[in-house]
C-alpha cells in the first residue's frame, strides 16, 4: 500500500500548454505541469499570478481556451466539477463549501447518499477514513461550531469519500495556526504514502519548502520555473515568484516610542450574534509605535478593531485615548479625535463602489470644512482635494469622476489610505492592509504605515501574515479566544513563539510594556 | 453554442440607461398591442385613437397630467425610500390616510379660507408620514420585513376609510351613498379652466422633485443618504447616523404619498370617497414610477407622466374602443416586467465570440 | 358552549386552507434561497384560471389542474428573472403580483359576480365524522383540499428533513456554493422550487374560486397571498409549524368575525392585516433570542465565482 509508484506509471495528471484568456488579460499562458502518484506538487505564486484560474480549469469550473489535460494517461476535458470528480480529482477550497448550520453528516451526505435518511450509512464509510488518517469527526456536530481546522478535515473527508486520487488544496494553511498546519501536513504525508497526488496551492515559501516534492512557480499567468524541492532554496523561489529579489528584512523604528496614546483596560465585546468575542483584553500603544495583533482568524481581532473605531459598542472595560475616556464613542466622535481606520473589507466598507473617486476621497471628512458649508457640500473643494490625493498617492484612475468600482484592488486601497492618512491621524487602525495586494502596492502600504509611525502616530496593525507583523511591528499582541495571550517584542520574537501563543499557549518571554 | 457571449460592462452611461428604459417601455407597449389584437381591435388603430384622445387633445392631455400628479408625488417620495433600502409598498395606504386627514380638516375644522388648504396639506403630509412610521420603526428597530408590513397597512387604511364613509363621517344628507359631504369651496383646489387639472398640486410635485434632487446632490444629508443607499456597510464606517437618516427618508417618502391623497380629495373628488374610486392603485403604480426612474427624483416626473398616460388611456379604451379598461393594469405589470427584463442589458454587453474556441462555458 | 369551540375550529380549518397551501409553497421556495413576492399574483391567476376552466368544462377538478398550471407558469416567469437573469427578486415578485392582478381582472371581466356551476363539494371523513360531538362539526363538512393541505404539510416536512431531496434543497438555500461544489445544479433546483411554489399558490387560488367562495370577484384574494408570505416567516420556514401557524391565523380571523354584532364590519375586516403585523413583530423579537433564522442565502441570486 505504501510503496511509491514507479516512475514508469503514467502521471495522475498531465497539463500541457493550457491557456485561459479573460477580456484584457491572459490569466494562464501555456502552462505545463504534471503530478505523479505519491507526489505533493506545489503551485507557488503571488495573488494574481494565475493559480486560481488554473485550479478552476483543473476542477472543471472554467473551460480552458487552449491546451490539453490528461488524467492517468487518458485525455480529459471537464465540462463541470462532476467530470473532474468522476476522474478522481477532489478540491479543498480556501473558503470551505460547507453549509454552516447543517451537521457534519449532512454536509458529507451531499455528494452522494440514499434517498431516504441520507445520512444513515455515513458512519461506516467515514470510520475507515478516520482510521487511516488518524483523526475523528463528530458527525452530529453543527459545522459552524467547529474550528477552521476541523472544517477543513470535513472537506478532505468529503473529497476522499468521492474517491479522489488527486487532491487540490487551495491555500490550506491560511486559516490554521502553525500547529494545526503541522497536523495537516501529517495528513498530507499519509496521503502521499497512500499513493495519492496532491496539488498544494500557496504563496508561502516556507511551507512549500516544508511539504512539497516539486514546486511550480507561476508569475503573470505563465510558469516561471519548476524545481525539485531538494534542488532549490527559498530565495530562488522568491526570485522566481516576483521576478526580482525582495527585501524581507525588517526596518526598526529610528526613534524610541513616545508617551502612551491608547490604553485599553479589560475590554469586552460581543459578536453580532451575541456571543462574547473579546473577554477582557488589556494593552496599550505609544505614540510612534506599531503594535501588531496576531491570531488565527476569529479570535477577536475583528471585534477589537470594531470597538476601537466605534463600529461596535464594548460590553465592558475601558478605552482611553490621549488621556481621555473614549469608550463607547461613535465612529464620528472617534474619527474627530484622530482615530482612522483601514478596514478589512476594503471594497464594501472602505469605499462605496458605486460612487465617484472624488466622493470616496472625502467620505469621512465631508462633515468638516472646507467640504461642508453649513449643510451644503462644496464640490469644488472636493474636486481639488481629489486632484491632490490622486497625485500624491499615484492613484491610477481613468478620471477623478470615475466610479470607484472600476479601480483595481491596489488603487482602491490607495484611495482609502489617501483619505485616512491625509489628516495627521493619532491612531491608525489597519486591518489586513496588504491582503490580496500585489508586491508594489504591499510595499507602498508598508511604507505609509511606517511613515505614520515615524511621524508620531500610533498604529494598530492586525494581520494574519506573521512575516508582515514581524517585519513591521514594534511589539506584537497575540489574541486567542478573545483574550490576550501576551505581548512580545517583535525584534526578539519568531514564528514559532507566535504560533504557540496563537494556539493559546503562554510563552515565557520578557515582553516590554 | 451561440456565436455571442455576455461580457460584464462597467458603469452604464446615462444615455444607455435612458435608451434601455425606453426600449423596455416599447416592448411593454408592443405586448399591450398584442392584447388589443386579441380583443379584436387592430393595435395600430387603437394606439392612434389613444394618442389622439390623450396627447393630441387638450382635455385628454389634461387628464394625462392630472393622473400623473399623484404618481409624481408618491413616486418622487418612493425614490427616497428605495434609496434607504426601505421597500415601501405602502404608498397606497399612506395616500389614503393623507386624503383622510385632509378630509377631516376640510369637513370639521371650520378654519378660515386662507388657512384651510395649507392646513389640509400639512395634515395630509403628517398623516401619511405617521402611517409610514410603524413599519419604519419595526424595520429599523426589530428588522421586521417592511414589504409585508407596509402592504398590510394598505389594507388597514382601506378599511378605515370604508368605515368612516359608512359610519361616523357619512354625509347625513346623502341617503344610501357611502361618502362624506362635499367640501366647502375654500377647501377645494383651483383647476385650469373646466379641466380637472388641479395645478397647485402639480407645482407642488415639481417643487418636491427639484428639492429632493438638490438635497441628494448638494447637501451633506443627501451625500450620506446616497452613501447609505449604495452601501450600508460603508455608510456605517463613515459614521452616518443610520436610524435618523433612514427614518427621515421613510417619513418624507410616506408624507409625499400623503400629499398625493390631499391632491385627490381637494382637487378631484372634493369629498372623501371609497378607496376604490379615490386611488385607482396610484400607490402601487408609483412603485413602477420610482423604479423606472431608477430612483432619480427628477426622472420620476417623466415616468409619472408616462404611467399617467397609461392610466388615462384606460378611459379611452373603455369609452372609444370598447376595450376593457383592465388592460391598463396588465400594461403596468408589463412595464415593470420589461424593466427588470432589461436590467441585464445594463449589466452585460453582447460580444461576438471569436471563432475556434474550446466550447462549453458551463452553466 | 363546547360546540362553539368546535365550530370555530371547523371554520378556522377552512379559512386557513388557502393560507396553508400558499405558505407551504413559499416555504419550499425560500428554503432553496429564493424569495417570491408574487404569491398574491400567482394565487389570483390560479383563482381565475381555475374558475374559467371549471365553468367551461363543468368539472372543478379540471379547473384545479388549470389553477396549478397557471400558478406554475406565472412562477416560471419569476424564476427566469430572479434566478436565471439574477434580477432583483423583490422587483420581479412585485411585478408578478401587479401583472397577475391586472391580467386576472382582464380575463375574469365576463364572469364577475356569476356563481360557479359545479363547485367542489365538501366531504365527510368516513369514521372520524361519526365521532361524538366533534365528528360532524369538524370532520363532516370540509373540503378535500383542506385535508389535502394538512397531508401536504406532513409530506413536505418528511421530504425536507428526512430525504436526500430535502437535503439538497436546504443546502441550496444555506450555501449554494457548497451545493455547486458538490456538483448539484443550483439554478435548476431553484427554478424547480419556484415553479413548485407557484403550483401550490395556484392550488390556494383554486380553492378560493372553486370551493371556498365558488365564484369570481376581481381582486378576490384580497391580500391573502401577502399574509401567506408572512406566515412562512412566522412558521420559521417549517412545514409542520406552518400548519399550526395557519390554524392560529384561521382561528383568530374566525373569532374576529364572530364579534360582528358588536363592531362595525369594516373594522373587523381589518383585523387579519393587523394580526399579521403583530405576528411578524413577534417573530422578530423571538429571532432576537436566537430562534432559527431565515435560510442564510435567502434572497441572494447565485452566480458561480461571485461571493
Amino acid at each position: 500500500m505504501t510503496v511509491r509508484a514507479p516512475a514508469s506509471t503514467p502521471p495522475l495528471l498531465e497539463v500541457q500548454n493550457i491557456t485561459k484568456r479573460f477580456p484584457g488579460v491572459v490569466a494562464n499562458d501555456r502552462v505545463n505541469f504534471t503530478v505523479r502518484p505519491g507526489e505533493v506538487h506545489a503551485l507557488l505564486g503571488e495573488n494574481g499570478a494565475g493559480k486560481t484560474t488554473l485550479m478552476h480549469m483543473l476542477y472543471g469550473l472554467q473551460a480552458p481556451d487552449g491546451g490539453t489535460m490528461a488524467v492517468g494517461g487518458r485525455p480529459a476535458r471537464f465540462r463541470s466539477p462532476n467530470d473532474a470528480r468522476a476522474a478522481g480529482i477532489g478540491l479543498v477550497a480556501q473558503h470551505f463549501h460547507l453549509a454552516g448550520r447543517h451537521t457534519v453528516a449532512e454536509n458529507l451526505a451531499l455528494a452522494s447518499s440514499p434517498f431516504w435518511r441520507p445520512t444513515r450509512q455515513l458512519q461506516d464509510r467515514v470510520g475507515q477514513i478516520e482510521a487511516t488518517y488518524g483523526f475523528e469527526l463528530d458527525l452530529n456536530a453543527r459545522v459552524n461550531q467547529l474550528s477552521p481546522g476541523q472544517q477543513q478535515r470535513i472537506e478532505i473527508v468529503k473529497a476522499l469519500l468521492q474517491g479522489a486520487q488527486l487532491l487540490i488544496l487551495d491555500e490550506p494553511t491560511s486559516v490554521l495556526t502553525p500547529q494545526e498546519a503541522e497536523r495537516l501536513f501529517t495528513v498530507i504525508d499519509t496521503m502521499r504514502q497512500d499513493g495519492k497526488g496532491i496539488i498544494f496551492i500557496s504563496h508561502k515559501l516556507d511551507e512549500v519548502m516544508r511539504i512539497a516534492d516539486r514546486i511550480t512557480v507561476l508569475r503573470g499567468g505563465a510558469v516561471a520555473g519548476t524545481r525539485n524541492v531538494q534542488d532549490t532554496t527559498t530565495s530562488e523561489l522568491a526570485r522566481l515568484m516576483v521576478g526580482r529579489s525582495i527585501d524581507t528584512g525588517r526596518q526598526a523604528r529610528t526613534e524610541t516610542a513616545g508617551r502612551v496614546r491608547l490604553t485599553v483596560q479589560d475590554l469586552k465585546a460581543n459578536r453580532a450574534s451575541g456571543e462574547p468575542a473579546l473577554r477582557g483584553v488589556t494593552f496599550n500603544i505609544h505614540a510612534g509605535e506599531i503594535l501588531g495583533v496576531a491570531g488565527v482568524a476569529g479570535n477577536g481581532q475583528a471585534e477589537l478593531t470594531q470597538v476601537l473605531t466605534g463600529l461596535t459598542e464594548p460590553t465592558g472595560g475601558s478605552v482611553t485615548l490621549d488621556g481621555h475616556n473614549a469608550s463607547g464613542l461613535t465612529v464620528r466622535e472617534l474619527f474627530d479625535r484622530g482615530v482612522v481606520h483601514i478596514p478589512e473589507d476594503r471594497n464594501h466598507m472602505g469605499v462605496v463602489g458605486g460612487m465617484r473617486i472624488t466622493e470616496n476621497l472625502v467620505m469621512r471628512r465631508h462633515r468638516s470644512r472646507p467640504f461642508n458649508r453649513r449643510g451644503r457640500l462644496d464640490w469644488q473643494a472636493v474636486d481639488r482635494h481629489a486632484d491632490d490625493a490622486i497625485r500624491d498617492y499615484q492613484i491610477a484612475a481613468p478620471s477623478k469622476h470615475a466610479v470607484t468600482r472600476e479601480l483595481s484592488g491596489g488603487n482602491v486601497q490607495k484611495v482609502i489610505l489617501a483619505r485616512e492618512l491625509s489628516g495627521k491621524p493619532g491612531l491608525v487602525v489597519a486591518s489586513h492592509p496588504s491582503y490580496g495586494l500585489d508586491v508594489a502596492a504591499t510595499e507602498l502600504t508598508h511604507d505609509l504605515l511606517r511613515q505614520q509611525r515615524d511621524e508620531g502616530a500610533s498604529v494598530l496593525l492586525v494581520s494574519e501574515d506573521l512575516d508582515e507583523l514581524l517585519k513591521l511591528a514594534d511589539r506584537i499582541l497575540v489574541l486567542y479566544q478573545g483574550e490576550a495571550v501576551g505581548v512580545v517584542d517583535a525584534e526578539t520574537s519568531d514564528r514559532e513563539t507566535l504560533g504557540l501563543m496563537m494556539a493559546g499557549r503562554q510563552v515565557a518571554q520578557g515582553a516590554s510594556a | 453554442m451561440l456565436p455571442f457571449r455576455l461580457e460584464k460592462r462597467g458603469v452604464p452611461s446615462a444615455g444607455l440607461i435612458w435608451g434601455v428604459s425606453l426600449a423596455a417601455v416599447a416592448v411593454a407597449m408592443l405586448l399591450t398591442g398584442v392584447l388589443f389584437a386579441f380583443f379584436g381591435v387592430p393595435p395600430i388603430e387603437a394606439f392612434r385613437t389613444i394618442v389622439e384622445r390623450t396627447i393630441l387633445d387638450a382635455r385628454g392631455l389634461s387628464e394625462v397630467v392630472r393622473r400623473a400628479i399623484p404618481l409624481m408625488l408618491a413616486g418622487v417620495g418612493l425614490t427616497l425610500a428605495f434609496r434607504a433600502n426601505f421597500w415601501n409598498i405602502g404608498a397606497e395606504g399612506q395616500l389614503l390616510i393623507g386624503a383622510t386627514a385632509a378630509s377631516g380638516i376640510a369637513l370639521f375644522s371650520g378654519l378660515p379660507a386662507g388657512a384651510m388648504l395649507p392646513t389640509m396639506l400639512l395634515a395630509a403630509f403628517l398623516a401619511g408620514a405617521a402611517w409610514g412610521l410603524l413599519p419604519a420603526l419595526l424595520k429599523t428597530r426589530l428588522g421586521v420585513n417592511e414589504i409585508i408590513t407596509t402592504l398590510m397597512m394598505n389594507y388597514v387604511a382601506i378599511y378605515i376609510v370604508r368605515w368612516l364613509i359608512n359610519g361616523p363621517w357619512k354625509g347625513p344628507s346623502l341617503g344610501g351613498f357611502s361618502y362624506t359631504e362635499r367640501f366647502a369651496p375654500e377647501a377645494v383646489l383651483p383647476t385650469i379652466g373646466t379641466t380637472r387639472l388641479h395645478w397647485p398640486t402639480l407645482l407642488l410635485a415639481i417643487a418636491l422633485a427639484l428639492f429632493v434632487a438638490w438635497l441628494l446632490a448638494r447637501t451633506r444629508f443627501g451625500f450620506e443618504a446616497r452613501m447609505m443607499g449604495e452601501s450600508p456597510e460603508a455608510a456605517r464606517y463613515a459614521g452616518v447616523n443610520f436610524f435618523k437618516t433612514t427614518l427621515t427618508l421613510i417619513l418624507v417618502s410616506a408624507g409625499a404619498a400623503g400629499l398625493a391623497g390631499f391632491g385627490e380629495v381637494a382637487g378631484i373628488h372634493q369629498r372623501l370617497v371609497d378607496p376604490g374610486s379615490l386611488s385607482l392603485g396610484y400607490g402601487y403604480t408609483a412603485i413602477i414610477v420610482a423604479l423606472l426612474a431608477r430612483k432619480n427624483p427628477v426622472a420620476a416626473l417623466v415616468t409619472a407622466l408616462l404611467l399617467g398616460w397609461v392610466a388615462a388611456s384606460g378611459d379611452v379604451m373603455k369609452i372609444s374602443l370598447g376595450l376593457p379598461s383592465q388592460i391598463t393594469g396588465v400594461t403596468s405589470g408589463l412595464v415593470l416586467l420589461s424593466i427588470i427584463g432589461s436590467e441585464p442589458f445594463l449589466r452585460y454587453r453582447l460580444v461576438r465570440r471569436e471563432p475556434a474556441r474550446t466550447p462549453s462555458e458551463a452553466i | 358552549m363546547d360546540d362553539q369551540v368546535w365550530i370555530t375550529l371547523a371554520r378556522a380549518l377552512a379559512f386557513s386552507t388557502p393560507l396553508l397551501w400558499a405558505a407551504l409553497g413559499e416555504i419550499i421556495v425560500e428554503r432553496s434561497g429564493v424569495v417570491n413576492l408574487g404569491v398574491e399574483g400567482m394565487m389570483i391567476l390560479g383563482a381565475i384560471a381555475g374558475f374559467a376552466v371549471a365553468q367551461t368544462t363543468g368539472d372543478p377538478w379540471v379547473g384545479l389542474l388549470a389553477a396549478m398550471a397557471a400558478g406554475g407558469a406565472a412562477a416560471l416567469l419569476h424564476a427566469v428573472f430572479a434566478v436565471l437573469l439574477r434580477s432583483d427578486p423583490y422587483v420581479s415578485g412585485l411585478a408578478l403580483t401587479i401583472f397577475g392582478l391586472g391580467l386576472s381582472g382582464l380575463i375574469g371581466r365576463a364572469w364577475v359576480g356569476r356563481p360557479l356551476q359545479n363547485a367542489m363539494e365538501p366531504i365527510s371523513l368516513p369514521g372520524l365524522a361519526s365521532l361524538p360531538v366533534v365528528g360532524e362539526i369538524v370532520f363532516g363538512r370540509q373540503h378535500i383540499l383542506t385535508w389535502g393541505g394538512l397531508l401536504a404539510a406532513l409530506i413536505l416536512w418528511v421530504l425536507l428533513h428526512h430525504t436526500r431531496l430535502g437535503l439538497i434543497v436546504r443546502t441550496v438555500g444555506e450555501n449554494p456554493a457548497a451545493a455547486d461544489a458538490a456538483g448539484l445544479p443550483v439554478l435548476r433546483i431553484r427554478i424547480l422550487t419556484v415553479v413548485f411554489g407557484g403550483v401550490m399558490a395556484g392550488v390556494a387560488g383554486g380553492f378560493l374560486s372553486l370551493a371556498y367562495r365558488p365564484s369570481w370577484g376581481q381582486g378576490m384574494t384580497n391580500g391573502l397571498g401577502w399574509i401567506a408570505l408572512a406566515l412562512a416567516i412566522f412558521a420559521l420556514w417549517d412545514p409542520l409549524r406552518a400548519v399550526f401557524a395557519a390554524l392560529l391565523f384561521g382561528a383568530f380571523f374566525t373569532l374576529a368575525y364572530s364579534l360582528q354584532s358588536q363592531f362595525p364590519p369594516q373594522l373587523l375586516t381589518m383585523m387579519p392585516y393587523l394580526f399579521t403585523i403583530l405576528a411578524l413583530t413577534f417573530t422578530a423579537v423571538r429571532k432576537g433570542r436566537g430562534a432559527f433564522g431565515a435560510p442564510e442565502a435567502l434572497g441572494r441570486p447565485y452566480a458561480r465565482g461571485e461571493r
